[in-house]
Formats: structure tokens, C-alpha cells, sequence
């Protein structure tokens, strides 16, 4: 990871989240690109890499845990970070065997994912 | 050769109508029902044109153009792939009045409109004792809530016409994948329900049974259900609908059906007034 | 999802730890656990408040099991420091260790005040607190005081009156400001409980607009649900009726207020709303902002 922007990619298929997420994030300086459809997001990233992916995980067509586990497989670099309307204790195992970052149950305020995006960063800065 | 019957789905602008939209897109995939939409918009006395010829039509039209927008804005807000004979009818009138007309000259097989269960059973039995319910012709769906269940309780009980309405329920229940339990309903004063051997329900019971045993058909269970209206409501939520006798006001059953959250079918005997 | 559960030393608040580490376990929600003394003599806390704190820690861990827990084990009794005026457990364990937040606090002061102060510290999205069975709902033997901080937060808040099997969740709505959070929070807790789900309109006969109003916001609150493939039980609830429909609900289940500024039930149950309904309630009463 150099020193530009850390691009993050956030997948929700309710528009209120990113609607939220989206200015948020861009005025500390991130760059963001926001998606509600899984099967749009994931076209996108085989387009192109991003260093911090956010996503929920029950969505219609291809669910978050799929869509995780596609990321991680072309991109291991990439810290996903998964956030959920519906938690179980199931997927927080399951996100974190395969490999993502964090996870965190709705609702969150801003400053908390922000705190978990800015350690994302600190992580790919020390393994860069 | 299975018959298609012929549905008239009652819409508004409103939550009630929302639920029973949904619900009439999941119904026709298990009946051989098809569905024709019917608005009704009541004049506003203030602006209501008592003009003749060209003033009386323009208002008209601007009265159905209307309704029409008013169906189609609930249509492209519920987006379900609801089927429909035609255009929905908008009618102008009385929402009572216009939809018996309807009903009455159109040759329905059933009437489909949403209510909401509330906490005041004095709501179920306005509407119930309504000149439109009162005078429908055809059996009338009244749908509270969605419920994903493919199994239709059958209520029988004392009293009622299981002879008549037996026949003609299944006629228009028998589809795709519905199965039925048959519930025999009686009044208890007591906090919980109590579930009895079927020889407490004594012949009433035996002529529902054999009534279903002529058309083929075996419930799923056969209960024998007594308590309060209020608790046995509490058992029936897990139904895609009941199916009931036209209940008499302020009768146990009629608080049963006014406090069941799931949809409810109401059926009249020969005697009051359905076509057979 | 951050919570803070506020503890005393009464057996309620027992139960709730059990409660809180259930929904922690599948939300991996950062947690704050609050204790609140009115005083301080020195540099250490209340002893019976500390020890008690202590075992409620241990018993919140004691539900994870190796491996699953996000909180990491208990490393040594630590200790409480000082710090703002509080105190703070602190261990040889550094937080970073593990992947979320499990912080034991005492705040001194009046109890009310510093639960709240806590809450916005922590930017929290939940409190949750218990209290006695009776009617008058005490916590740490203060009448009434879930009640307050039920009103005054602008978070929301759970108060668990009594732990009960929670097959539904009924959900009142009385005005047309239903936040995406509240929505979020009802989801956990019915995934939680996997409970169904009953949206209860208020409607006050002898108002006609405000029950259109409410209605509105019920036909979108079921839209949401029906896009996320959820059927929720729909029931419209005449204000007068109110006290006996929770009494009935409240033994199936949770019983949950959306609390908007426009709220009508501030002005049927005056200032004593949520006193009333926990106290009606026989179970756990939900204020969702």
C-alpha cells in the first residue's frame, strides 16, 4: 500500500447504508465506491483491487460470505470488513475463518466503523 | 377439468390493500383463480359535479383518471407479479354500493379485499354486518396478514351448515399444494386452550368429516379446540387462511374470526344469499 | 454494535449478564459493563460493587466458548484503576490482543447521570439494564429509575423486567419516525431470539389523520421486511386498548416502543409512559430510537 488514497469498496443492497457510509467516509479522505447489487460489486472487483471491502451478507443473488470469499481469493490483501442486520454467531465464525478483518452487527454509528477502517489501514500499511 | 374461478381483489391506496396485493400474488399460484382489480372512488361532496353531459363526463373522468393513477402508483410501489383478467375497474360511487354491483353483475366466485386485525372486535362485526358484506353474493376473502403457510384451517362447529358450505369451500380452495386441518371450534371460559377428543364434538364433527370424505379429501388433523376466542386466534396464526361459516353477530366464532391475525374466508350458506 | 450494560449487585442484574452475552455472542458487539457508586472514598471502589462486577465478567466469558470468544479469556483477577473519576479493570491482557472491547467500569455519582454520561462516551447503540419485578422497578433501590434512562437516552434501550422465552416481538408504532437504526436493532434482537415479528400500529379513534399517518409508515416498515423476504404480523391497536394489549403481549414475548418526538403515547401515559409499560410488562420492554 502506497501513500494514495485507500479506496474502499462498500456492498449493501440497502441503499440507506451506503447513502450513509458513502460521505462520510470520502470527507476523511477515503475513496469510495458503493454498490447494491453482489453481482455488480463483484464485477467491479475483478475490474480492479481495493485495499478495504465492506459487506453486508444477506443479499439476494450471490449472499456476502460468497462474495467475501470471491475477494479474498483474487485479492488476499484486501481487509473485509463484514456488517450485518441479521448476526448469528455461525457467520461471525464463518467470516472470520475465512480470513475477513472484522465484524460488526447493525446498528453502528460512524465512528465505530471508521475506528475499524482506520485499523484495517494500519494493517495493510505494516504488511505493505 | 378444474374450474377457474374469478376473483374480484378490492384495492385502495392504503396498507390494507398492500397486504392484500401481496397476498393475492402468492394465492394464485396454489388456485386456479384468476383476478380482476376493482378501485372505487367515493365523490368528494364539496367539488362533485351535479353537472349533466360534457361537465358530468369531464368530472368523471378526472374522478377515474384518478383511481386509475391511485391502483397504479400501489402496483409500481408493491411491484409483485400479481396477474390480472384486465385494466383494474375503477367505479365511481359508494365503495359498498359500487363493489355489490360489481360483484353482483360480474359473476364473481369470490371477493378479496384487506382489512387489518385490530384490537376491537366491534370492527370485525361492522364489517361483517355491511350491506356489502351482508349482501355479497359469493364468498369474501378478508385478508389481515401475509402468512407463508400452504395449510387451510376448515372451522366447523354447532350450528353450523357444514352441508352447504363444506361443498362449496373446497370447490374453491382445491389447488396446487394447500393442504387442510379441520377445527372444530367450541367456546371455554379458561385462560388456556384445551384440545379434546374428537367424541366431545359428538355428530357435528362426523358430518364435517364425512362431508370432506365425499370429495376425497383426508385433513392433515382433525382438532377439537375449546377457550376463548382470544386464545384459539392465538392457535390459527400458523394458517394460510380459515375457512369459516358466515358467523352470526356477537357470536363466539365471530370474536374468534375478529381476532385471528390470519386471513379469513367467509362463507355464507344457501340460505344467506350465496350463489351456489 | 456497542453496548453498555449497566450493572448493580441485585440478582436481576445476575440475569441479565446471561441475556447480554447471548447477544453479544452473535453480534461481537463492543461492550461496555457499568457499575455506578454514589461516592468514593479514595482510590479503590466499593468493594461489594467491584467483586460483584468481577463475577459478572467471568460469567460473560463463561458463555463463549475457546475459540469463539471475540473478548479473549480472563487473564489474572486485574485490577481497577483509577481513571476520570471512575475506575477501570485493567489486565496484563493488552486490548489489541482481541478483536473486540469487553471494558469493566465503576463511575461514581448519582447512578441515572452516569449511566447516560457513559452511554454517549461510548457512542453506544444500546443500554440495556434490569430491574425488579414489582411495580415499582427499582435498580439498585432507586424507584423508577429504568424509567429515566429509558426516557432521557438517545440511544436505545432494553430493560429486562423478568427473562422469559421470547417467541414475538411486537413492535408499537404510534407517529411516522421510524429511524434505520431502530430497524437494524429490532433485526438482531429477532434473530436473537428467533422470533416472529408483530408491527402494532397505535391509532387513537378520536384522531382519524393520525392513524393514516401511522398506517403509512407501517406499509413502509412492511415493504422493507417483504424485501428482505420477511412476513411481520401486522395489528392496528386502539390507544385505550393499549395497557391491556401489552399485559396479553408482553407474555409471548418482548414488547418494543418506537419513540419518536412526535410520539402520542407521551401524552396518554404523561410523563409515567415507560413506568407504565414495564411495569404492565411482564417481560423485557424495548425503547428503539
Amino acid at each position: 500500500m502506497n501513500n494514495q488514497q485507500t479506496s474502499i469498496l462498500i456492498l449493501d443492497d440497502e441503499p440507506i447504508v451506503s447513502k450513509r457510509l458513502k460521505p462520510s467516509l470520502e470527507k476523511r479522505g477515503y475513496e469510495v465506491e458503493t454498490f447494491t447489487s453482489s453481482a455488480a460489486a463483484l464485477k467491479r472487483t475483478h475490474e480492479r483491487q481495493f485495499d478495504i471491502v465492506i459487506t453486508d451478507l444477506k443479499m439476494e443473488g450471490l449472499d456476502g460470505m460468497d462474495f467475501l470469499t470471491d475477494v479474498k481469493e483474487k485479492s488476499p490483501s484486501t481487509e473485509v470488513i463484514v456488517i450485518t442486520g441479521f448476526a448469528t454467531m455461525e457467520t461471525a465464525k464463518e467470516s472470520f475463518q475465512k480470513g475477513v478483518f472484522d465484524f460488526l452487527a447493525k446498528p453502528f454509528k460512524i465512528g465505530e466503523i471508521s475506528e475499524v477502517i482506520k485499523k484495517a489501514e494500519q494493517k495493510l500499511k505494516q504488511s505493505s | 377439468m378444474i374450474k377457474m374461478n374469478k376473483g374480484l381483489l378490492a384495492l385502495d391506496e392504503n396498507l390494507a390493500s398492500s397486504i392484500a396485493l401481496r397476498y393475492a400474488s402468492r394465492l394464485v399460484e396454489n388456485l386456479p383463480l384468476q383476478l380482476q382489480a376493482g378501485h372505487v372512488e367515493v365523490p368528494d361532496n364539496k367539488h362533485h359535479s351535479a353537472g349533466k353531459g360534457w361537465v358530468r363526463r369531464t368530472w368523471e373522468r378526472g374522478l377515474i383518471e384518478a383511481g386509475q393513477q391511485a391502483i397504479q402508483r400501489l402496483l409500481n410501489t408493491e411491484k409483485v407479479p400479481c396477474p390480472f383478467i384486465g385494466y383494474p375497474k375503477v367505479f365511481i360511487g359508494e365503495r359498498d354500493d359500487a363493489l355489490l354491483e360489481e360483484l353482483t353483475d360480474g359473476h364473481y366466485d369470490l371477493f378479496i379485499e384487506g382489512n387489518l386485525n385490530t384490537s376491537d372486535v366491534m370492527d370485525f362485526d361492522s364489517l361483517i354486518s355491511s350491506p356489502l358484506y351482508t349482501k355479497t353474493p359469493c364468498p369474501i376473502l378478508v385478508v389481515k396478514n401475509l402468512v407463508s403457510s400452504n395449510t387451510i384451517a376448515l372451522l366447523c362447529g354447532d350450528g353450523v351448515d357444514h352441508k352447504s358450505v363444506i361443498p362449496r369451500t373446497l370447490s374453491l380452495l382445491s389447488g396446487n399444494g394447500l393442504d387442510f386441518d379441520l377445527i372444530f371450534y367450541r367456546y371455554m371460559e379458561s385462560e388456556a386452550t384445551i384440545s379434546e377428543n374428537k367424541d366431545e364434538a359428538g355428530s357435528a364433527l362426523q358430518e364435517a368429516e364425512a362431508l370432506l370424505q365425499n370429495e376425497n379429501l383426508k385433513p392433515l388433523n382433525t382438532q377439537v379446540i375449546s377457550g376463548t376466542p382470544e386464545s384459539v386466534a392465538r392457535l390459527l396464526k400458523k394458517y394460510k387462511m380459515v375457512a369459516s361459516a358466515f358467523p352470526l353477530r356477537k357470536s363466539p366464532r365471530l370474536e374468534l374470526l375478529a381476532q385471528c391475525p390470519s386471513p379469513v374466508l367467509l362463507m355464507k350458506s344457501a340460505k344467506q344469499g350465496e350463489k351456489s | 454494535m456497542r453496548i453498555v450494560i449497566a450493572l448493580d449487585t441485585h440478582s436481576y442484574s445476575e440475569a441479565i449478564v446471561s441475556e447480554a452475552a447471548k447477544l453479544a455472542a452473535n453480534t461481537w458487539a463492543d461492550i461496555t459493563m457499568l457499575g455506578v457508586q454514589p461516592s468514593s472514598s479514595g482510590d479503590m471502589p466499593d468493594t461489594d460493587l467491584e467483586k460483584r462486577l468481577r463475577q459478572y465478567r467471568k460469567s460473560f466469558l463463561s458463555r463463549f466458548n475457546e475459540g469463539d470468544n471475540p473478548y479473549g479469556g480472563v487473564k489474572g483477577a486485574g485490577k481497577f484503576t483509577s481513571q476520570n473519576g471512575g475506575f477501570l479493570l485493567t489486565g496484563d491482557d493488552k486490548e489489541n490482543e482481541f478483536r473486540k472491547k469487553l471494558h469493566v467500569k465503576i463511575r461514581v455519582g448519582d447512578a441515572t447521570k452516569e449511566i447516560l454520561a457513559e452511554a454517549r462516551e461510548q457512542e453506544c447503540d444500546l443500554i440495556i439494564i434490569g430491574c425488579t419485578k414489582g411495580l415499582d422497578c427499582q435498580w439498585q433501590g432507586e424507584i423508577d429509575l429504568p424509567r429515566k434512562i429509558a426516557q432521557k437516552a438517545d440511544y436505545s434501550v432494553l430493560v429486562i423486567k423478568e427473562r422469559k422465552t421470547t417467541d414475538t416481538i411486537s413492535c408499537c408504532l404510534d407517529q411516522d419516525q421510524v429511524s434505520q437504526s431502530s430497524l437494524e436493532m429490532i433485526n438482531q434482537m429477532v434473530t436473537l431470539h428467533q422470533a416472529e415479528l408483530k408491527i402494532v400500529g397505535l391509532t387513537d379513534s378520536l384522531k382519524a389523520g393520525g392513524k393514516e399517518g401511522v398506517e403509512n409508515k407501517m406499509a413502509e416498515i412492511l415493504k422493507y421486511y417483504a424485501d428482505l423476504e420477511l412476513n411481520p404480523w401486522i395489528k392496528l391497536v386502539r390507544l385505550e386498548d393499549l395497557e391491556e394489549y401489552v399485559a396479553q403481549a408482553s407474555r409471548q414475548g418482548m414488547i418494543a416502543l418506537w419513540m419518536g418526538k412526535k410520539s402520542l403515547l407521551g401524552k396518554i401515559f404523561s410523563r409515567d409512559l415507560v413506568g407504565k409499560l414495564v411495569n404492565t410488562s411482564q417481560s423485557s420492554v424495548m425503547i428503539l430510537r
